[in-house]
């Protein structure tokens, strides 16, 4: 077992007039991983110390956090592979461009607001027919779309954009990349109203290709790649050629 | 659960300036941004002095005098750097948005950078006379 230093920004709205940083003590091992070293300090040294965290196995997405001033999913981030970063101590910080509610808790309520906002399901169209048998989509296009279905809504990369930084409109990158997943899906009906719902200046065109969502999605989706398309797909409508 | 007023964390906020969160794709985005308001500002500059030329050939002579000393061919150099920067930066974007490269980006900028440093190298030698 090694020893770690690790500062959390720690806030209680009832108690401290602002947030600020405590380093607490612990032991590590190499299979220890972020989320461990947290339940260490709420069981036995801090019990106030305030998390979220559910399946432990980096697919519900409850974890995602900023350690060491990148945001990954804590339950997926092993002690002994980022120890180096900072020279043997870990910060640990909430997710960033959400109202904090107390200590690592975000709320995440705008998040979810855009996300919904995309209408992320599939909308037929009643006037056409349904198919005899079952609809049909063929192999590339399923595994092109699977890359963005694997989104699990962590909130990682819309922590990690700088234009929420400064706007909170801006729907964020999940939500663009999941409207471009069901923009390209071939049983939508409905690419004309999704195109309009994202191409504006608080949609598509706000996205400066900065990256940082790409790079820190857990998952491998690639919210910047998806944008883009919809830019595309968003002008070809407007020029009248698709 | 009882909720008190949730304030937004003001020390979380600029994530993006923060020195390990710097990735390539936001180096890109804030030298764009800063070569942007310096060829602003480098315009308006040029606009008064060759404006010079409308008042008098012997203000246009005095205008281009000041600001072919050394330390101006300098800064004239290192404007061929930021414009090949911003152009070629501005390319990798547009590039971006017509669906093309994305997931090439990091080597688009670095290109971009590389080239823009050769022309403000090349810039100085060629300019070697003048300083």
């Amino acid at each position: 077992m090694a020893k770690l230093a690790v500062k959390i920004l720690r806030y209680d709205p009832e108690k401290d007039p602002a947030p600020h940083h405590e380093t607490y003590q612990v032991e590590y091992e190499k299979s220890t991983m972020v989320l461990d070293v947290l339940f260490m300090i709420k069981d036995f040294v801090d019990g106030s110390l305030t998390y979220r965290r559910s399946c432990r196995q980096g697919i519900c997405g409850s974890c995602a956090m900023r350690v060491n001033d990148r945001e990954r999913l804590t339950c997926y981030t092993r002690v002994a592979e980022i120890i180096g970063e900072n020279g043997g101590e870990i910060t640990i910080e909430p997710l960033a461009n959400l109202p904090v509610i107390k200590d690592l808790v975000v709320d995440i309520g705008p998040f979810f607001a855009k996300y919904k906002a995309i209408k992320p399901y599939l909308i037929h169209d009643p006037n056409k027919p349904v198919p005899e048998k079952e609809y049909r989509v063929s192999k590339e296009r399923t595994t092109h779309l699977q890359q963005f279905g694997a989104c699990i809504q962590c909130g990682a990369c819309y922590s990690a954009c700088p234009i929420l930084g400064s706007d909170d409109d801006y729907l964020g990158p999940a939500a663009l990349a999941k409207a471009y997943r069901f923009a390209n899906d071939p049983r939508d009906d409905a690419r004309a109203e999704r195109l309009k719902i994202v191409g504006n200046e608080i949609g598509v065109w706000r996205c400066h290709t900065i990256f940082n969502c790409t790079e820190v999605c857990p998952k491998g989706v690639e919210p910047t790649y998806a944008i883009q398309q919809l830019k595309r797909m968003t002008v070809q409508r407007k020029l009248g050629f698709r | 659960m009882a909720r008190v007023t949730a304030k937004r964390l003001p020390s979380v906020q600029y994530s993006h300036f923060r020195g390990r969160a710097i990735g390539v794709g936001t180096a890109a985005w804030i030298l764009h941004r800063i070569s942007g308001i310096l060829l602003t500002i480098y315009l308006m500059m040029h606009i008064v002095v060759i404006g010079q030329s409308v008042r008098s050939k012997e203000a246009f002579d005095a205008a281009l005098h000041f600001v072919q000393k050394p330390p101006f061919v300098v800064l004239d150099c290192a404007l061929a750097g930021t414009v090949a920067y911003h152009a070629l930066n501005g390319l990798r974007l547009i590039s971006f948005d017509l669906g093309w490269g994305i997931r090439a980006q990091k080597l688009l900028f670095g290109i971009s950078l590389i080239l823009a440093v050769a022309t403000f190298v090349v810039s100085l030698v060629a300019a070697r006379s003048l300083l």
